[in-house]
């Protein structure tokens, strides 16, 4: 009885895992190929209108560099131990005008 | 399928960017492709947007190819990636609950059983069945599985597909049958009792 019960459970089983065995693929629809053939035209045009020229390029990399470069200057210069107060550059300032 | 000679000649032309070879792809993929995208993806309409996001893919990187594999691999390959990919988006959109109303709408959608339209009538609760079973396998043999039973891929191509040897082919479709068939056989159990 547990045999013949078993034999049906593989049987069964099989039949499962092969009853994809005669798939039909599906057709592809004539709009999808459309869509299809149709990308290297969408893909051209979307290039052309964000082609950005060599020269702007240049210029943000330009302002992005000075940018950075102000920014590093500022940076070593507050960090910079020896640099001197408000209050002392005004001292020298008048030091000076003193000795004239 | 393209022989390699045949694959040189229409990469080039690709390479150069003539309009007519990448139709001639189009006629000798789309198809494949697709049906590949059905089977991961089980809806036409995601199918059909992998489709093309595929192809805009194989045009923009095509200049990339080597011709390491064989064309067909090369494809095959970004489109198991794209289905992937996915099929990810989809399921961390789940777990952080983006568009809440739809998805659950959706995962009401996805409860219900996948009947494949290109299945025969007599065999569609069946397949219905191991289109469940598959879906509960891990990643790498889901993929090798689906690859060769439902695609008909050969072991060699799904090899160079995911980028692994022969014999993890071979394994991993032998684990993925195994593990098919134990649970198949508990949903037999199941439903007997």
């Amino acid at each position: 009885m547990k045999t013949e019960k078993e034999s049906t459970k593989n049987a069964w089983i099989e039949k499962v895992l092969n009853s994809a065995d005669h798939l039909t693929p599906l057709p592809v629809s004539s709009a999808l190929t459309e869509r299809l053939i149709s990308i290297p035209n969408k893909i051209k045009t979307l290039s052309s209108e964000l082609y950005v020229t060599r020269q702007r390029i240049w210029l943000a990399a330009a302002s992005i560099a000075l940018l950075i470069a102000t920014s590093i200057t500022v940076f070593q210069y507050k960090n910079s131990p020896n640099n001197d107060s408000g209050a002392d550059i005004y001292d020298n300032y008048f030091s000076y005008l003193n000795q004239l | 399928m393209v022989s390699m000679e045949g694959d040189d000649k229409l990469v080039g032309a690709l390479k150069l960017g003539d309009q007519q070879a990448f139709q001639t792809l189009v006629n000798l993929f789309s198809s494949k492709v697709f049906n590949l995208c059905f089977n991961f993806l089980k809806s036409t309409e995601e199918a059909e947007d992998a489709t093309q996001e595929v192809f805009t893919i194989v045009f923009l990187s095509i200049k990339k190819f080597k011709g390491e594999s064989k064309l067909s691999t090369w494809i095959y390959r970004i489109s198991v990636n794209k289905c992937k990919e996915i099929i990810r988006n989809k399921s961390r959109k789940k777990r952080f609950g983006f568009s809440f109303p739809l998805e659950k709408a959706e995962g009401k959608q996805g409860a219900t059983t996948f009947y494949h339209p290109g299945i025969e009538l007599e065999d569609k609760e069946r397949a219905a069945i191991l289109y469940k079973a598959i879906d509960q396998l891990p990643d790498k043999q889901k993929t090798a599985f689906t690859l060769h039973k439902l695609e008909g891929v050969s072991y060699e191509e799904i090899a160079g597909i995911m980028e692994t040897s022969l014999s993890s082919v071979e394994s991993l479709i032998f684990r993925a049958r195994q593990k098919l068939k134990s649970s198949l056989a508990n949903y037999f159990s199941e439903t007997e009792d």
